[in-house]
């Protein structure tokens, strides 16, 4: 019934017109849109630096780059996909369209703000590019000192870029929280919200907490290389291991900023397409806060071998095991929610079983890298390099491709094809595992990470994972052109074609109008309510 | 370059057989082994124990028709949940546990052991025999190691951060410039193992290698007489031609006239040298002592200022081998 007098009205893509409309546009949706596409982009360009990686490797000696570009690949590779695509990636763009929906609010709490967000974006983006000019930078997306204050190149104008991409982070944080506090529908306790409201929400508060640190550590970085002070170089009477502290004590908060927003998409999902109410709403709402805590006190476990005292890593490495029962938890609970529900193995939850398939292992061999005497070995070698894809690509990318196709026909209005949709998860789960599986077998076999030249011994494996890479990039493109062919040939999208029970859902029309909501929505109950709904 | 190629190509004990982890050729490498395979078991059935329910809930489940309504809308079972909460704690416990433990171990050095001095830079590793008098460096260089023996190396770094892998006795260390840091270990297998270089420092991070090579007592012993006397008596050319490779000047010069991270060394003597911001000077003995003692001093147009001294490192014989050996590259 709301839905169809709805849809007589001009949606929020047609209701104002031109590319002013757009590049000046406070509608959170749009601002959504416009993150989306970006973050899409520069995730080609990383992509595309990840093969070329790939292809270099497939002989251990030069093949298509010399071994200084070869470095520069690698740091383009690693910088670009944590800070212009993973970081941002979820929260910004359907964080953005999907959070003030769900909470039944017109939009987020500082629209200009948002705006603001997305130029801070931009500019970072375009600074991060410019240090091609200058030189590209080779020290790796980390900047370990002394090295990154020694070496030539753009490392300057890099980590500004990084630094300038840091405030569009918590400027998006400080926004989604007071949106949360402030704009819930009236009767949305903070217990009828969606669980992605949850995920999205601890996000923010690390956001806000943990990226100040990057700052001034990367403005030190800056300080050091420039006015040589002495805090990190040790020619100047400095430390370089202080800088790692540093780095890391935002770096790994930053893995949960990248992951949880991911576990949050896995939430709506799971639920959505078993038709059953979550099992466990407040543990999987309360561990998302207690990791987003925890994650604040294990950033030593990346210096196991740096020279810390032994007991500073029996600390550390305690501290890393309790972080995984709040995951542990979740994986759980999703599988029991789907326990007697009305599964459908629709695309979106395929991605989601993706996920769910990828992250256990991930999470997984998480817990060879804790464990100490382990770690010593299997430190700073591929096999930590597979750990870091199955958790960033295998949970967070697949959670995010999830999430757009989940809410895809809400966004645009269109129904992607359905057996398009699933071949993209197939090709890139196959893909996926090919290239980083045998990465684990290399890395514990000794194969240490960033190496351009390799012992003979390891090429098969490194030429399965760049066999792997090219069928995983391929479905890449496949999942994109699978939504972009939607555009044009897709079926018209109904309200509420999976059946869901939040109010993006079942209180306006696919794409929503301008304002999101007609009338104001009012809370009566939990958001997983199948059985209650039309 | 050649060492070093015929170095990559070698079939070194990592990755020999089809296992997951390399030969074990240290005292410390069972236990370290004992709990990677324990984890990599206990996570196969951990895996099999979230995935596995998950396939069959897909199946059991599965929406035959459209609208069909879930069986039930179960959200809590307090007993299951804390099942699921406290057993994996004593999983990690445990593994916590032994992972100290096997820890504990490796920075355990035991006092009878022998004293080793590593030095890591761009792009080798040197290591010194206290006892011998002795050393050994360049890209590949043999580091003879007594079967048996415990062994404690102290580590520091010229110039950025390195670490000192050594996969079949599954140690590693960071080498950071400005500190000291320690490792040990007790071989107990004779063979070759590769030395990896696994912190990232620069254009040929990944030949930063050496080879342990592990030998019974006696054959270490003359093992040791044999490096002693390998310099002696050799002409200063060619002295200074092992030298070239030996500290590693190789990594970042050539012999051939092509372009390095420095310049050739083919031709230069003699001749002008152009210097950025000084008038250019003439390659001689004396430019080429102080190019190696104080590379700083004087840098070469077109060429980052890179290159670490040599002070200290370096005898006043093997200074002049190293010059007679440039002065013989015409
Ligand atoms: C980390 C790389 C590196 C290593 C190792 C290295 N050099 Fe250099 N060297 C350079 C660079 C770069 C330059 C040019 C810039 C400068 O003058 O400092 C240079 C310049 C020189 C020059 C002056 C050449 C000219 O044409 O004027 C000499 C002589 C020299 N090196 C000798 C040596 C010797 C002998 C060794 C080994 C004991 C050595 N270098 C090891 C990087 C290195
Ligand atoms: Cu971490
Ligand atoms: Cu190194």
């Amino acid at each position: 019934m709301v839905a169809n007098h709805l849809e007589e009205e001009e949606s929020y893509l047609t209701s104002k017109k031109g590319i002013a409309s757009w590049l000046f546009t406070l509608d959170h949706k749009r601002i959504g849109i416009m993150y989306l596409a970006s973050i899409m982009f520069f995730f080609l360009v990383g992509g595309l630096f990840a093969i070329l990686l790939r292809v270099e490797l497939w002989t251990a000696g030069d093949t298509i780059v010399k071994a200084k570009q070869y470095n520069q690949l690698f740091t383009l590779h690693g910088a670009i996909m944590v800070f212009l695509v993973i970081i941002p990636g979820i929260p910004a763009s359907l964080g953005n369209f999907v959070l003030p929906l769900q909470l039944g609010a017109k939009d987020v709490a500082f629209p200009r703000l948002n705006l603001m967000s997305y130029y801070i974006y931009v500019i970072g983006a375009i600074v991060a590019l410019s240090s091609l000019l200058v030189g590209a930078v080779d020290t790796g997306w980390t900047f370990y000192t002394p090295y990154s204050i020694t070496t030539d190149g753009g490392v300057v104008v890099m980590v500004m870029a990084a630094f300038i991409l840091g405030f569009s982070s918590i400027l998006t944080g400080v926004n989604f929280i007071s949106t949360v506090h402030k704009l819930r529908a009236p009767g949305m306790t903070w217990f009828r919200m969606p669980l992605f409201i949850w995920g999205i929400y601890a996000t923010a508060i690390i956001q806000i907490m943990a990226t100040p640190v990057l700052a001034i550590t990367l403005l030190l970085l800056v300080i050091e290389r420039v006015v040589k002070v002495g805090i990190f170089d040790p020619q100047l009477g400095g430390d370089p291991v202080l800088f790692q502290h540093f780095f890391w004590f935002y770096s790994h908060p930053a893995v949960y900023i990248m992951i949880l927003p991911g576990m949050a998409v896995i939430s709506e999902l799971i639920t959505t397409f078993s038709q059953k109410r979550i099992f466990g709403y407040k543990p999987i709402a309360y561990s998302s806060i207690a990791i987003a805590i925890i994650s604040f006190l294990v950033w030593g476990h990346h210096m196991f071998v740096s020279g810390q005292s032994e007991l500073v890593g029996m600390i550390f490495s305690a501290l890393t095991f309790l972080v995984a029962i709040p995951s542990g938890v979740k994986m759980f609970n999703w599988a029991a929610t789907m326990y007697q529900g009305s599964v459908s193995l629709a695309t979106p939850m395929l991605w989601a079983m993706g996920f769910f398939l990828l992250f256990a292992i991930g999470g997984l061999t998480g817990c060879f890298l804790g464990t100490l005497s382990v770690d010593v070995h299997l430190h700073d070698t591929y096999f930590v390099v597979a750990h870091f894809h199955y958790v960033m690509v295998g949970g967070t990318f697949m959670a995010f491709m999830g999430g757009i196709f989940y809410w895809w026909p809400k966004i645009t209005g269109k129904m992607y094809n359905e057996k398009m949709g699933v071949w993209s998860v197939i090709l890139v789960v196959l893909g996926f595992n090919l290239t980083f599986f045998v990465q684990f077998i290399m890395g514990a076999q000794g194969m240490p990470r960033r190496y351009y030249h390799y012992l003979d011994q390891f090429q098969i494996y490194h030429q399965i994972s760049t066999v792997g890479s090219f069928l995983l990039g391929f479905g890449f493109l496949f999942s994109i052109i699978t939504l972009l062919v939607s555009l044009k040939y897709g079926k018209k999208a109904p309200p509420n074609p999976w059946h869901a029970a939040t109010f993006e859902w079942t209180e306006t029309a696919s794409p929503p109008i301008e304002h999101n909501f007609h009338h104001q929505p009012i809370s009566t109950k939990g958001p997983y309510e199948y059985d209650q709904i039309a | 370059m050649d060492s070093v190629k015929e170095l990559l190509s070698m079939r070194l004990p990592v990755a020999s057989k089809l296992s997951w982890l390399p030969e074990a050729a240290s005292t410390t490498a069972d236990s370290v082994d004992w709990i990677f395979y324990f984890l990599v078991w206990s996570c196969v059935g951990l895996f099999l124990l979230v995935v596995l329910p998950v396939a069959w809930f897909c199946l059991r489940y599965r929406r035959k028709h459209e609208g069909q309504k879930a069986l039930s809308q179960v959200d809590h079972n307090v007993k299951i949940e804390a099942a699921w909460t406290l057993l994996p704690c004593i999983y990690l416990a445990f593994l916590f546990y032994w992972g100290f433990i096997g820890f504990v171990d490796l920075y355990t050095i035991p006092v009878e052991a022998k004293h080793l001095r590593v030095i890591g830079q761009k792009w080798n590793w040197t290591v010194q025999y206290p006892d011998d008098d002795i050393s050994v460096s360049g890209q590949g260089a043999i580091i003879g190691i007594p079967l048996g023996q415990a062994i404690r190396l102290t580590l520091s770094s010229q110039d950025v951060i390195h670490s000192f892998f050594v996969p079949n006795f599954r140690i590693k260390q960071d080498v950071v410039p400005g500190r000291y840091s320690t490792l040990w270990f007790e071989s107990t297998k004779v063979g070759e193992f590769p030395v990896f270089c696994t912190e990232y420092c620069g254009d040929e991070h990944s030949k930063m290698l050496a080879i342990i090579k592990v030998m019974p007592q006696d054959e270490y012993k003359e093992w040791l007489v044999k490096k002693k006397s390998e310099n002696v008596g050799l002409p200063p050319a060619e002295l200074g031609q092992k030298l070239y490779t030996q500290k590693a000047c190789n990594a970042c010069h050539t012999v051939d006239g092509t372009p390095k991270i420095g310049p050739s060394f083919k031709g230069v003597y003699g001749h002008m040298t152009q210097l950025e911001g000084m008038s250019p000077v003439k390659v001689d003995d004396g430019y080429i002592r102080e190019s190696i003692l104080e590379p700083q001093a004087k840098i070469v147009k077109g060429y980052p200022p890179v290159m670490p001294t040599f002070k200290g490192q370096l005898s006043e014989s093997d200074i002049n081998a190293l010059i007679e050996f440039i002065k013989s590259l015409k």
